[in-house]
């Protein structure tokens, strides 16, 4: 079950800003509640800060790029269109 | 000497989708996203199946996140299952991601830790996914800008316990093995020998750029699939060729910033004469060979 719990903090930290910056600040007092084992604790404790606020970023750049996907110009539709129609 | 039978080909995308098809002669199969599929009508997948019959379609799903210790979300999963049988296509692949965790979506494929509890999740997700749609996907290497933390095993390690243990295809992306390599220190022709190519069912091709670290001091390899295929990653097919005697399915992926698609031509040109080469000098007996044996 701790496994499950871990991926579930560390999916928090990749999606909530106020979550990932109050454990860059405060690691110990954020762990302290969390319902993970000694060694994830400890793993989470020797994080790979700057890959972490990387990745974290990165995730918010996808998920804002798919939110507001531009719809295709209507050149594209019509060769998307005319794309189906011969065969695809 | 012997010839191998690799195809090479493109992801397959809407804008690309007009060049794509009046250029067929010159690309051996293309890869549909199964999740662009999920709100399809019978007229769309029919197309995709029209198309399977003029040149291969391979299937290529994103957003099932079964390297997790979590059960994969059963609406996705039936969401797949449809596209599987409503295409009739049989070959499909994933990714070694996790995406989401509990009711939290990441938005985007995430390395999982590298640990038993990961590893035994994901088994038990591929029974999961055999039942419901009655096959196995090839599985896929992710890349990574932060190694993943509560990880037990080496990237290279447990790739091959996956592989091991499920029997399933395997799906190399070179972009992302080289990303994670020169981001994190490791030589990526030497990682390549490391991996389970034992199970290597197809290769992806893509490129990147580099991100700065937040503090300044260093940079990092993002894998964001707009940019052209680097060098290294044509000289890793070249030494990966000279490694297998497999035939191998070969896919250039693209997701914007989209060049001339004289340009992709030339890219699938490069990795076909990659293939080539490396294929001769595993012939050759140039490279040491994993499978010469099995010949």
């Amino acid at each position: 079950m701790s496994a499950q719990h871990f991926e579930h903090f560390l999916a928090r930290l990749y999606t909530d800003e106020f979550f990932l910056e109050t454990f860059l600040s405060y690691p110990e007092r954020l762990l302290k509640n969390a319902e993970l084992t000694r060694e994830e604790r400890s793993a989470l404790l020797a994080i790979d800060r700057e890959g972490l606020k990387l990745a974290a970023r990165s995730f918010r750049a996808k998920r804002k790029k798919r939110e507001s996907k531009p719809k295709l110009n209507p050149l594209k539709r019509a060769q998307a269109f005319f794309a189906t129609r011969i065969g695809w | 000497m012997r010839e191998l039978k690799h195809r090479v080909g493109l992801g397959f995308r809407t804008e690309l989708a007009p060049s794509i098809l009046v250029n067929l002669d010159s690309i051996d199969l293309v890869e549909v996203m199964a999740d662009d599929l999920f709100t399809a009508n019978e007229a769309r997948l029919r197309a995709v199946r029209t198309m399977h019959v003029q040149v291969p379609v391979t299937l290529h799903g994103v957003g099932l996140g079964l390297a997790s210790s979590q059960p994969v979300c059963e609406k996705h999963l039936a969401k797949v299952a449809r596209v599987l049988e409503h295409t009739g296509i049989a070959s499909w692949s994933e990714h070694l991601a996790f995406v989401r965790a509990c009711e939290i979506e990441i938005g985007h494929l995430a390395a999982p830790p590298r640990n038993e509890a990961t590893i035994e999740g994901t088994l038990k997700n591929l029974a999961r996914i055999k039942a419901v749609c009655g096959s196995l996907p090839a599985l896929e290497n992710v890349a990574t800008l932060l190694e993943p933390p509560g990880s037990t095993y080496s990237e290279a390690e447990y790739h091959r316990q996956i592989f091991r243990r499920s029997g399933c295809g395997f799906l190399l992306d070179l972009h992302n093995l080289f990303a994670n390599c020169v981001n994190f220190g490791r030589d990526p022709f030497f990682e390549l020998t490391q991996l389970p190519l034992e199970n290597l069912s197809g290769v992806h091709l893509s490129g990147g750029h580099w991100i700065p670290e937040l503090s300044g001091a260093k940079e990092r390899l993002l894998d964001d699939h707009v940019h052209g295929v680097p060098p290294e990653v044509f000289a890793l097919l070249e030494k990966l060729a000279a490694l297998t005697a497999r035939p191998l399915d070969v896919i250039i992926e693209r997701d914007g910033s989209y060049p001339p698609f004289q340009v992709l031509l030339l890219e699938v040109e490069k990795a076909r004469a990659c293939l080539a080469r490396g294929n001769a000098k595993y012939f050759l007996g140039k490279e040491p060979a994993l499978e010469r044996a099995a010949l």
